[in-house]
């Protein structure tokens, strides 16, 4: 450890705007966007598979890219618009009270939840990819979640809930 | 016909999930919380010369500081016979990673602030990596009463096997060699702990039994069971590597005794890879005895696993791989030499593939006589596949088990004889075999029992110790209340594991889970059903025996006009002191006096699964990399409760015991040191490395499961490695002897096939 | 939650502010994406460096003239990859989509990638992992772990980009003190596993300038790693080639993730030219590739089988390459 430091830096003021409500925080430098949606704003959708950005659990959209939240400042994430599974719902326009993104829904329909810990992030590194790409073969949807890795499910379901998930968001299909 | 059995209905705990409202346990906190770090030896083996933390305890925000000297004493293993780790080390480390410390503090930078001040001398003693090694004569003894540091050791001697050797047609020996799987579940480990001053513990953590953590807790704090309630909360994984009690739990429990305040205690990713579980590497030896048509006569195995610093799960990882050998192919004769040793690497406990060198071995056994013999892979298995109505060599009936249907669907929808031998070059087929036990005698603690009472408003609510670290454990019981009650799952709520309120059950680690819980759940239904029926065959003037429960009411069988409203009968039996609360038990029909070392026979399980996998692939002969074309997975789990779900757990299945477990997983090591600790360097299948898989669920209805069901899951995790590895054999024209089948070992094996001319 | 040490983030709004704060500071790093510093810092390295945010410095852009493509290097992986590009260097778009995976390459960049830090096995563990052994050279110590007895750090270097950005003949454009610098990619790497750039600490990279190729040239990149994502390279190689009247007039030849620095292999790439590719050239290059290779034990898979696999990796990119190309010479 570095005995020279004895006390820490100032805080920095940052401006995020999480699911659409502005934030103003006064942050120590050194703290990633994971520790203060989790810590700060007690969105803890996101989580800590490993904090060292080889897992996924931690993604989030930033401006509407995926980025690791354990990998990135939260001064560097100064002025952006973050998007947590938190906030995904309230995207839709008009929902009914308690409806779900139709990613979400697509993935409890088509079985892409096991144990959770990593759904978080895949629906949202999944909703980056439709947002870009309404209608991905499936080689691009397995190399759109290739960063996030899921432990249960062998991914195949996961998969298809992005398949369901695009038909439904085109207007292919209506959720029965 | 089942309203609710069999099907797809999408999981209670699916919306939670997707939302992010499901609360794991690092995302809970509590008022006035601590928050709790592990000191952890940087050393494989030393002796701790001096301890002081007088310095940590000086820093400001540190509210205690926790040693052994703290602690009972009291030392932790499965059993009573494989009691020997304390939960912070007291003379002596014997891991990278064991616990020597831990602090409370009112951050968590303090509390890691604060370990940096804690001096430890250690003296430095020679160490053990591999079990090989541990056994030699000079080697450094790690625990004082285990000779040669032999932890466990299960022999099984059924028949005459050197007898059965000289009638044997064709015998051969092979040798493998795997390194250690880990876990990798994406949640790391971690524990909320909180002691109240009239002295009751609550703790929240991923678990997979939390009566057996209640019961070890108690025991290690001094406390009677009812004052520590282990509570629901998410798990995201297990795998087998949430079983038994961890230090972790006892720190912050005993941290927060000490504070009397709540401690949370977050494991790192580094810290979930050692300090938690791993699997065992193995070295296996075998020798396979066929006659001439095929059949397995003897089989003479001796396995040598590495089980790491403590004992674990030991006796039953010792014994399982053979068991589930026993259960897979018919063998009249046989010998097995366990033994788990003792070396200065992390603690070994029950892996989803457990033993990957074993259960390979024995289907690189079957291929090789196979073509000794002049059979094909799928006939020889069909021959000797273990079926309806056989008795294992330890004495285990099997009750129902359809093997040779699994092994149909596999073969037929993998074309698998047309494509035998007629594949492109580089282009290999493999099938492999295997049957899993439902649950194995656990004593006290082997069975399970739940509750199901009504609201006024004929609401339901079923209390069972069930626990769901991701498998869709409380799906299954709530579609399983759902069938038995008439009332759709929706309308059902689940009180689970929370060991204050529930009901003991064995956990989610012996595949028990279905066939137990699911039966304890359908029995307290069933008794609640007679219960309404009482109260409802007064208000309908009907015999009880003529009644039907369906969609919230209860009529006549054959007149449903004559019907009351479930909510009416609810009432009438509260008018009448008549509560209805129905109660189920349910212990599976094993034999209990059954002992891992000292009596391994007896009647392990109340049912047996069947998994049979085919994968095609191909071999870039260049650099060694192996691309899987197609898998084809077949499971008899009894009865689908939800086919999805079932498919959900045979596809993960594949991907963390045939994908990962043979092509990619492995940790690596620097003297006990693990280098891969952290997910990049530990390879775990990511979504573009997966195949198509096409799976194919068997139901032979089990006369014991819950409406048919047993096992749903495991088998295929383990039969898809030995269908890769026997695939790739088939490619590159050789088999492969050790684990994983990385690029580079594939390559050496090629090359040193072109080298030898090897067939 | 793994923590970060403390550090004070500077936030320049120009280059020349930025070389100003890095000047001062000695122990100042650039913070790019940070997708690898923070990680290093997360694991007890650097623990005494304050961050320079290049966020702020208008970095970020791929421009094109006449004769180049200048892409800033604050330019993100996930912009590179969505630019269309010229098809000879459609190659730069194939290395950035090889990093990582989406979320890290919408925050990687590619001066970041070019100045990615070297990597061991013995470097890459976490401040309580390296407390059970002296530190590595790398980390400050007297020792390598994984050649005992050896005074050289051989943390190897297995960034995407390099080798292609140097098969391709980029320049780089460094900022100091004294006014800025071209100098080509090849030379940004010193090759000692420790310190694997030559860039000073107050000096910035600011954007790479790659020539636009002539007609006939065709360049490729293979990644062999265990996973289809995340991984990276246990080895790589970058093959450039201009193809004239059917044979190869010009060869350049890289391998990544093969020794402490991107490896041009300038026999690899006189096999190669004068050439039409025949079997027998590209087997001379594979076996120089071989020889160039400098694996050892600090990352995936075998040494011996790394350098087996320079050379298939070679033969394939330049055959790659030579596709491409003729569909070029037109």
């Amino acid at each position: 450890m570095n005995e020279a430091r004895k006390s820490p830096p100032k805080k920095m003021v940052v401006e995020l705007e999480v699911n659409g409500t502005r934030h103003e925080l006064l942050v120590e430098p050194r703290r990633t966007l994971l520790e203060v949606l989790r810590e700060e704003l007690g969105l803890t959708g996101a989580k800590e598979g490993c904090g060292l950005g080889a897992c996924g659990t931690c993604t989030v959209l930033m401006d509407g890219r995926p980025v690791r939240a354990c990998l990135t400042l939260a001064v560097e994430a100064q002025g952006a618009s973050i998007l947590t599974v938190e906030g995904l719902a309230d995207t839709v326009a008009d929902r009914e009270p308690g409806a779900l993104h139709p990613i979400q829904e697509a993935f409890v329909d088509a079985h892409g939840v096991q144990c959770g810990f990593c759904t978080p992030g895949m629906i949202l590194a999944a909703k980056a990819l439709l947002d870009e790409e309404p209608d991905p073969d499936e080689a691009r949807i397995r190399e759109a979640l290739g960063g996030q890795v899921c432990r249960c499910t062998g991914y195949t379901k996961i998969v298809e809930a992005v398949k369901l998930a695009a038909r439904r968001l085109s207007g292919e299909e209506v959720k029965a | 016909m089942s309203r609710y059995i069999g099907q797809s209905l999408p999981r209670r705990d699916a919306r939670l999930k997707a939302t992010g409202e499901a609360r794991f346990t690092a995302d809970l906190s509590l008022p006035f919380m601590l928050h709790a770090a592990v000191l952890r030896s940087p050393y494989p083996h030393a002796r701790i010369v001096r301890l002081d933390t007088s310095r940590a305890e000086r820093l400001p925000g540190v509210k205690a500081v926790l040693t052994a000297r703290d602690t009972s004493g009291v030392k932790w293993g499965v059993f009573r016979y494989t009691r020997d780790q304390e939960f912070l080390a007291r003379e002596k480390v014997r891991y990278v990673g064991e616990e020597v410390a831990a602090v409370a503090a009112e951050s968590e930078d303090i509390a890691r602030e604060a370990l940096e001040l804690i001096e430890v001398e250690y003296e430095i003693l020679p160490a053990v990596f591999d079990p090989l090694s541990a056994v030699a004569d000079d080697a450094p003894r790690i625990h004082d009463h285990a000779e040669r540091n032999i932890n466990i050791h299960v022999p099984i001697h059924v028949g005459d096997v050197d007898r059965a050797f000289d009638e044997c047609d064709y015998v051969h020996t092979e040798r493998t060699v795997s390194e250690e799987e880990s876990y990798f579940m994406t949640e790391p480990y971690a524990v909320l702990a909180h002691c109240d001053r009239q002295g009751t513990v609550e703790v929240w953590m991923p678990n997979a039994s939390p009566h057996t953590k209640a019961k070890g807790l108690a025991n290690a704090l001094g406390l009677p069971v009812s004052k520590v309630h282990v509570r629901h909360v998410s798990v995201g994984g297990a795998f087998g590597g949430r079983s038994d009690m961890f230090p972790g739990e006892y720190i912050a429990a005993r941290l927060s005794q000490m504070t009397q305040r709540p401690v949370k205690l977050v494991y790192t990713r580094e810290e979930n890879s050692i300090a938690v579980r791993q699997g065992h590497s193995m070295v296996v030896e075998s020798t396979f005895g066929f006659k001439r048509d095929g059949t397995l006569h003897a089989v003479d195995v001796t396995a040598y696993m590495d089980g790491g610093a403590y004992s674990s799960t030991g006796p039953i990882a010792t014994s399982v791989p053979f068991l589930c050998f026993e259960q897979t192919y018919r063998v009249p004769n046989v010998r097995y030499n366990g033994y788990r040793v003792y070396t200065n690497k992390p603690i070994r406990g029950m892996i989803r593939t457990h033993g990957r060198a074993w259960a390979c071995n024995v289907d690189m056994q079957l291929d090789l006589a196979a073509a000794a013999l002049g059979l094909d892979p799928v006939e020889i298995r069909r021959r000797n596949a273990v079926r309806t109505g056989d008795t294992t060599p330890t004495q285990s009936k099997i009750f129902k088990m359809d093997s040779l249907a699994t092994i149909k669907a596999v073969a037929e929808a993998s074309r698998f004889r047309e494509k035998w031998g007629k594949l492109p070059k580089w282009r290999g087929i493999g099938i492999g075999c295997v049957s899993v036990m439902s649950g194995f005698p656990m004593g006290i603690r082997g069975g399970s029992a739940a509750m199901v009472k009504f609201d006024e408003d004929a609401g339901v609510t079923v209390i069972s110790g069930v626990v769901d670290n991701g498998q869709g454990n409380e799906n299954v019981v709530l579609q399983i209340a759902a069938e038995a009650l008439g009332v759709a799952p929706g309308a059902i709520q689940l009180v689970a594991s929370d060991t204050e309120v529930t009901p003991i059950d064995q956990g989610a680690y012996s595949q028990a889970t279905t066939l137990c819980s699911g039966n304890a759940v359908r029995l307290a239904c069933e008794d609640a059903r007679r219960q309404i029926f009482e109260i409802a065959s007064d208000m309908l003037e009907a015999a009880e025996e003529d009644l039907e429960l369906e969609d919230g009411k209860v009529f006549v069988r054959g007149s449903p006009s004559r019907a009351v409203p479930l909510r009416n009968v609810i009432r009438m039996g509260l008018l009448k002191g008549k509560n209805v609360i129905g109660h189920g038990s349910f212990g599976p029909n094993v034999d209990q006096t059954r002992e891992w070392i000292k009596n391994p026979k007896g009647q392990l399980a109340a049912a047996f699964s069947y998994g049979s996998a085919v994968v095609e692939v191909e071999v870039d002969p260049e650099t060694g990399f192996v691309r899987v074309l197609d898998a084809w997975v077949a499971h008899d789990c009894g009865k689908a409760i939800n086919p999805k779900e079932v498919e959900g757990q045979m596809e993960g299945g594949l991907a963390m015991g045939g994908h990962g477990g043979i092509l990619l997983e492995a940790c690596k090591w620097h003297e006990g040191a693990n280098l891969n600790p952290d997910f990049l360097g530990y390879k775990v299948p990511l979504a573009p490395d997966m195949p198509p898989i096409h799976p194919f669920i068997v139901e032979s209805e089990d006369p014991f499961g819950p409406f048919g069901a047993k096992e749903g899951g495991l088998s295929i995790s383990m039969c898809t490695a030995q269908a890769y590895s026997n695939a790739i054999a088939n490619a590159i024209g050789t088999h492969i002897r050790e684990f994983p089948h990385t690029p580079d070992r594939v390559l050496e094996a090629i090359e040193k096939r072109a080298v030898t001319g090897d067939p | 939650m793994l923590r970060l040490p403390h550090f004070a983030v500077h936030r320049p709004g120009s280059v020349a502010e930025g070389l100003q704060i890095l000047a001062a500071a000695p122990h100042a790093r650039p913070l790019a994406g940070g997708t690898d510093l923070l990680v290093a810092m997360k694991h007890g390295h650097h623990t005494d460096a304050d961050l320079v945010s290049l966020a702020g410095l208008g970095l970020s852009g791929i421009e094109r003239s006449d004769s180049t493509l200048t892409v800033g290097a604050g330019t993100s992986l996930w912009d590179l990859m969505r630019r269309a590009w010229p098809d000879a260097l459609g190659v730069v778009a194939e290395a950035a989509r090889a990093v990582a995976a989406p979320p890290l390459q919408s925050r990687a960049t590619v001066g970041g990638n070019v100045c990615l830090d070297t990597r061991c096995w013995f470097f890459n563990q976490s401040a309580f992992w390296r407390s059970g052994r002296p530190a590595c050279l790398k980390a400050g110590g007297d020792r390598c772990h994984v050649v005992p007895g050896g005074s050289d750090c051989h943390a190897v270097s297995q960034a995407d980009l390099p080798p292609v950005l140097i098969a391709c003949g980029a320049q780089a454009e460094i900022a100091g003190a004294d006014g800025s610098r071209d100098v080509p990619v090849e030379g940004l790497f010193s090759g000692d596993g420790r310190r694997p750039h030559t860039l000073s600490s107050a000096e910035l990279l600011l954007r790479l300038r790659i020539p636009l190729p002539p007609p006939g040239a065709g360049a490729a990149y293979e990644k062999l790693r265990m996973r289809r994502a995340l991984d990276f390279a246990a080895a790589s190689a970058a093959v450039y080639l201009e193809r004239r009247d059917g044979g190869c007039a010009r060869a350049r030849v890289v391998l990544g993730g093969l020794g402490t620095k991107p490896l041009r292999v300038p026999e690899a790439e006189a096999a190669l030219e004068g050439t039409e590719l025949d079997p027998r050239a590209l087997a001379e290059a594979a076996e120089a590739a071989v020889a160039a290779a400098r694996p050892v034990k600090n990352t995936d898979l075998t040494p011996a089988y790394r350098r087996k696999m320079a050379g298939v990796l070679v033969r394939r990119a330049a055959l790659r390459a030579w596709t491409r190309a003729a569909g070029e010479e037109s």
